[in-house]
């Protein structure tokens, strides 16, 4: 497809879309090649969301889609019209912080703390479904997401006592 | 990337009807596409039109009507390990959906996307296979089914036209089934299959009746090892051991990997058969359990 | 003590990051930013003939696409050696080099530009094996001599002890082996990434993800042709580094640097994983040949170990790694006979570089397998063969270096507690009753002792310079050349800071590092940054707090040296024999007297002339693994790991957890999963699809034991931590493997095929 032929046709390359982010509606017109990823941190400065393969292999991208952990660099924008979407600005309530957010400060489970949005994000979407996860259901949850500072032990600590089972 | 910057129009498909019209004008279907986006980003395909299917209510759901469960191509992943049915019913359909990819990417990645993508490891073609499932689907010419390993044609090449898609898997359930896959890679998650293997056997009056082996990775496509299955067949299983050993080292001589950066094929072979007779071996004791 | 130093505390940084509030660099935008992009070659070893950018240059949006004609200043980006163009011009020698950069208004208008720029190639021959590299024939990466090199050989170190060749008819049995190790990938998980922009005085100022801030000064003001007074680097948080943003950054930075000052706005450089995998340095793979000989009691009598290593086709910071190889490729035992001899060689391969454990995995690997061989041979336990030999206050290595007794308590006490936590001699048998009994599964049970050399060694300039400063309301501010990248560098300078001021935690508050604020303090690598930078910030802090007391000292009717800080309560106070004044007030009463309350800590490593020590200090650590094999598949299972680590003074016990068990993972990976793959300069698993680190199905049971043998040096004791967290693992895991399956592991990662065809080998 040439240049002529995209400008010729400019309204298929682009859709608006209506998506509800953090619990706010929001009306953009976007690009049909443009990933999910690159919306959430450029347009709507959302830079908790992470690249850090481009492929779906490591989950720093990791957002919640209705209600569903995913990775945000798979995904093209005009794709998740009409959804919900939670990033990890939208996870405290008024400043008071989500408790995986309190259990992973506490427990330590934070380092670099890149790949931290997308493992709480998985986490959360975890425990919203199964509130008392076992721990293989924790190390399972998280298997798509990539950590390479913490050797995973602290963050499942953390998962543990935001669920309640942990001391 | 020495590649131009590819654009692409996007369309959403709401019906079934609709979304045969746009691939017929050259449209591309998108369901999860979670392999979709990496095969343009890479350069590999190069579509016009995005034909987003996620939303044609026709293609989702699990259903079990009539002793024959029917899994809508749109069915995640997720929704394959969550699924009672599924896993009661087919359970070795359940072994292969936890072991592919990531809960990340089983959120979103559809069982038609997996099989349609025809990727010579592609994780949920062993199971099916040997389960005897069929493919129906959907084009100009209205609706056909075929076996689901007829699907495929070679490295990322269906027997599907360019107007058609993938309406739904059917799996006639047969109760004294056992079946069980086995899956090689490299790590515990995240894994792209070395090898996989699938059997499944029905076994009458302790001799085998009827048995199939598929093995994944291993050849272009998802490849049924007849030769072996034909060995098998009518044997005694009291020999299990020794049976299974052998019809292990036929399926292995039918299996033609490669290699790669994964693995090299000598050590795939070999693992075709160490699997094969595993898998076989767990089908048998499912298949007992049946009985 | 004040009880800050060894609780258990949050880090500073915490907070943010779980809210997702902290701006890693690629998350920052300044108006009117354009983005850079490097245009790579196509092949790793060839001329260049012509480079055509005009067509780059004319799209609109593009507003600078630049060449190594275009660098002002020298183009060296190099850090051992001078060796590395910021963007070559004449010639290719590995596909990471860069050829040209662009600016642009877009990612994707910078990757057109990319596109457009015409490159005429001529390959020749090069060379993609460094035992290739050492032939007489092979083809030259470097003129010969340039930079020290013979030929191809960077680095040639060669140490004897005593009679190695005659020592070989006195032992009763030996072992031989040659042991391989691979690139390994730091995939850190926030690729590679620098922004430049001018400065409102003239200044660049380049914010980065790196490890040495100090470095990227060099390299940038260098290509620059600018004084180093005039650019500043600051450091951005980290995602990771682990030795892959030790160097890497100069290049980088300069680069954004470069594209900053032709353009006049803000430049922002970022890797994508693909580019990042396929270009910044690895891991050096090792090749060493290990003979090893004792006596029938298991003592050793003589080893000699010759290794050689790829450098790739620039030095990097090789050459120190090789050092601490050669150092350290001995292993912790007194040997009466010893030979090292390690060569650095160049091929047009992509380079190698610092990586966590910097040389010493892999010459551990070797010695540790050894050792537990020459048990097996002998049937002695391999924890009585290395008691027996464990290098004792006195031990003199092949370079001379005399074992002072703090470090040789701390190795055997080490030691001696790993043997008893992992319960080894107990584990021992049951595994092999469980081995009897089962046939195709085996288990194993492996261990590694090691001696991890703190800090840069004799051969490098080893300081640190920190400020400490005290504000009006006792608020206090730290400046250090340390880096943050994840490891708790933040919380254990306020730790330390906090702990010898004597004042909460809370009021201290560590500023991100800025050249601009304190002078070279050498990178953030070699587990030196508490023991040495950390030491620097207690010094600023001692010295910020005397100051005080001798402003005060009259309000107590005391001598400065009669008062001391104390918390109580969750306050700081100055106390004499009789009188007790909050810190706040003291601080107070100092600024109305007008004082300086602004302390300066300088640390500077020192080496005896005429001794032959080659690190000040050493942090011992054993490492215990048990492992699965699936003798059938070759697949390998760890199933637990006990890491007994001294690290001289616990400052932050939950960073150190926190580390070790990443450390062991990494190692882990390094064992079983990880290997970058080369064919003729490319790599062939360049994403992370095919390059494997473990998920968090692929932790074992990571078994944690912090020990405090103090050394002297380190503030309050400390040693550090980051890399012997590492270093014992995958030799651990290799010796349990090769006690699951009866044979001895001499190439890591062990893979399941690698395994299996082991033990299918005919």
């Amino acid at each position: 497809m040439n240049l002529d032929t995209v400008l010729a046709k400019k309204e298929e390359f682009e859709k608006k879309i209506r998506i509800i982010v953090n619990g706010r509606e929001v009306e953009m017109i976007i690009p049909t090649t443009e990933r999910l990823l690159d919306t959430l941190r450029n347009r709507l400065g959302l830079t908790s969301v992470k690249e850090g393969c481009s492929s779906g292999e490591c989950g720093a991208c990791t957002i919640i889609l209705d209600g569903k952990a995913v990775c945000s660099c798979l995904l093209h924008t005009v794709q998740v019209d009409g959804s919900s979407i939670v990033t990890l600005e939208g996870l405290a309530d008024n400043g008071k912080l989500h408790p995986l957010q309190e259990a992973f400060i506490k427990a330590g489970a934070v380092q670099c703390g890149y790949c931290t949005p997308g493992m709480i994000l998985t986490a959360k979407a975890l425990l919203d479904k199964n509130p008392k996860p076992t721990e293989e259901e924790i190390i399972e949850a998280i298997s798509g997401n990539l950590c390479r500072c913490t050797g995973y032990v602290k963050i499942i600590e953390a998962i543990k006592i935001a669920s309640g089972a942990a001391k | 990337m020495n590649k131009k910057s590819l654009v692409y129009s996007y369309v959403r498909a709401t019906t079934i009807e609709n979304c045969i019209l746009e691939l017929s004008q050259g449209g591309v279907p998108i369901a999860g596409g979670t392999d979709l986006m990496i095969l343009i980003r890479d350069g590999i395909i190069s579509p016009n039109k995005l034909v987003d299917i996620s939303k044609i209510k026709e293609l989702k759901g699990i259903h079990e009507e009539n002793g024959t469960i029917s899994l809508g191509a749109l069915t995640t992943f997720s929704e394959l390990v969550e699924s009672k049915l599924v896993r009661e019913k087919i359970p070795v359909l359940y072994e292969s959906a936890i072991n592919m990819g990531s809960p990340l990417i089983r959120n979103v990645a559809t069982i038609g996307g997996n099989i349609c993508n025809a990727s010579p490891a592609c994780d949920s073609a062993p199971p099916l296979i040997v389960l005897g499932a069929k493919a129906k689907i959907v084009g100009n010419n209205g609706e056909r089914r075929i076996d689901v390993e007829d699907i495929f044609k070679g490295v990322r090449k269906t027997a599907l036209s360019k107007d058609e898609i993938l309406h739904s898997i059917e799996v006639k359930i047969e109760g004294r089934l056992g079946a069980s896959f086995l899956k090689l890679g490299k790590r515990n998650a995240l894994a792209i299959s070395v090898i996989s293997v699938a059997t499944s056997l029905i076994v009458e009056n302790g001799a085998i009746k009827d048995c199939k082996i598929a093995l994944g990775a291993v050849a272009p496509v998802p490849l049924r090892a007849k030769k072996a299955e034909e060995f098998l067949k009518g044997k005694d299983v009291s020999n299990a051991d020794k049976v299974f050993s052998e019809a292990s080292k036929i399926a292995m001589e039918e299996s033609c990997p490669i290699t790669d950066v994964r693995a090299c094929d000598v050590y795939r072979k070999k693992m075709v058969e160490v699997y094969t007779k595993r898998s076989l071996l767990n089908s048998l004791n499912r298949a007992a359990v049946r009985a | 003590m004040n009880g800050i130093v060894g609780s258990r505390v949050t880090r500073p940084d915490a907070l943010d990051k779980v809210v997702g509030n902290t701006k890693y660099t690629g998350d920052l935008k300044y108006p009117g930013m354009l983005y850079g992009a490097l245009l790579h070659p196509t092949y790793a070893s060839a001329l260049i003939k012509r480079i055509d950018v005009s067509k780059a240059k004319k799209i609109d949006g593009v507003h600078a696409v630049l060449t190594a004609k275009d660098i002002p200043g020298e183009n060296n980006a190099g850090t051992a050696k001078p060796d590395q163009p910021a963007l070559v011009e004449k010639r290719v020698r590995h596909m990471g080099d860069g050829i040209a950069l662009v600016a642009a208004e877009s990612p994707e208008l910078a990757r057109a530009a990319l596109n457009a720029i015409e490159v005429e190639y001529e390959p020749i021959p090069g060379v993609y094996d460094p035992l290739e590299a050492l032939k007489p024939d092979a083809p030259l990466v470097h003129e010969d001599g340039k930079y020290g090199n013979k030929g191809n050989v960077l680095v040639h170190r060669h140490y004897e002890k005593g009679d190695v060749d005659s020592s070989w008819k006195d032992c009763d049995v030996i072992v031989e082996n040659v042991y391989r190790t691979p690139y390994q990938e730091h995939a850190f998980l926030e690729p590679e990434c620098a922004l430049a922009h001018l400065g409102d005085n003239g200044e660049m100022i380049v914010e980065a993800s790196l490890q040495c801030p100090f470095y990227a000064r060099q390299a940038t003001a260098r290509v620059l042709g600018w004084p180093l007074s005039k650019v500043r680097i600051v450091q951005a948080p980290v995602g990771g580094a682990f030795g892959g943003k030790e160097d890497v950054p100069s290049e980088i930075c300069a680069r954004a640097a470069l594209l900053a000052l032709k353009t006049g706005k803000p430049v922002l450089k970022v890797r994508n994983r693909r580019e990042s995998l396929t270009t910044h340095t690895k891991r050096h793979p090792f090749i060493i040949k290990h003979k090893l000989g004792a006596k029938k009691d298991g003592r050793i009598v003589a080893v000699d170990v010759e290794a050689v290593s790829d450098q790739g086709a620039y030095a990097s910071v090789g050459p120190y790694v090789l050092y601490r190889a050669t150092v350290h490729a001995h292993g912790v035992y007194d040997i009466p006979n010893i030979r090292v001899d390690t060569k650095l060689v160049y091929t047009n391969n992509i380079l190698t570089g610092a990586f966590r454990g910097f040389g010493q995995p892999q010459v551990a690997f070797a010695v540790e397998s050894q050792i537990e061989s020459l048990a097996n041979k002998l049937g002695l336990d391999p924890m009585e063969v290395r008691r027996k030999n464990l290098a004792q206050k006195g031990s003199i290595s092949h370079m001379g270096h005399v074992l002072k007794e703090t470090d040789a308590y701390a190795l055997k006490t080490t030691f001696e507690y790993a043997v008893e936590k992992s319960n080894w001699a107990i584990r021992k048998k049951e595994i092999e009753e469980f081995n009897k009994k089962s046939e195709k599964i085996k288990r194993g049970l492996g261990a590694a002792t090691i001696m991890y050399g703190v800090s840069l060694g004799r051969e490098a300039p080893d300081t640190a310079t920190s400020i400490v400063q005290i504000a009006e309301d006792a608020s206090v501010t730290v400046a250090h050349g340390g880096t943050e990248m994840g490891q708790g560098s933040m919380t254990v300078m306020s730790i330390i800071a906090a702990e010898e001021l004597g004042v909460p935690l809370k009021h201290v508050h560590v500023l991100p590092t800025d050249t601009a604020f304190v002078q070279n303090s050498g990178p953030s690598v070699a587990s030196r940054v508490t023991p040495v930078i950390g030491e620097s910030v207690r010094l600023a802090a001692r010295n910020a707090r005397l100051a005080l007391y001798e402003l005060v000292a009259s309000e107590f009717n005391s001598k400065p040296d009669e008062l001391h800080p104390v918390i109580e309560n969750g306050e700081g106070y100055v106390v004499s024999k009789d009188k007790k004044i909050s810190f706040a007030e003291c601080v107070r009463i100092a600024y109305r007297k007008g004082g300086c309350l602004t302390g300066l800590g300088h640390k500077k490593v020192h080496f005896e002339e005429r001794s032959n020590q080659q690190y000040f200090a050493f942090s011992p650590a054993t490492h215990i693994a048990e492992v699965e094999v699936d003798t059938e598949t070759g697949k390998v299972k760890v199933l637990k790991i006990t890491a007994v680590n001294d690290v001289g003074k616990a400052l932050n016990p939950v960073g150190l957890e926190g580390q070790i068990q990443g450390g062991v993972l990494q190692g882990l990976g390094l064992a079983t999963m990880e290997e970058v793959i080369f064919k003729e300069g490319k790599i062939l698993n360049p994403d992370f699809r095919d390059y494997l680190i473990p998920t968090s199905k692929d932790m074992p049971n990571i078994e944690v034991h912090i020990l405090e043998c103090p050394e002297p040096e380190g503030p309050f004791g400390a040693k550090g931590i980051g890399e012997p967290s590492l270093i014992p693992t995958p030799a651990a895991i290799a010796n349990a493997i090769s006690h699951a399956i009866g044979m001895r592991v001499t190439e890591i990662p062990a893979t399941a095929q690698r395994i299996f065809l082991m033990l299918n080998k005919k």
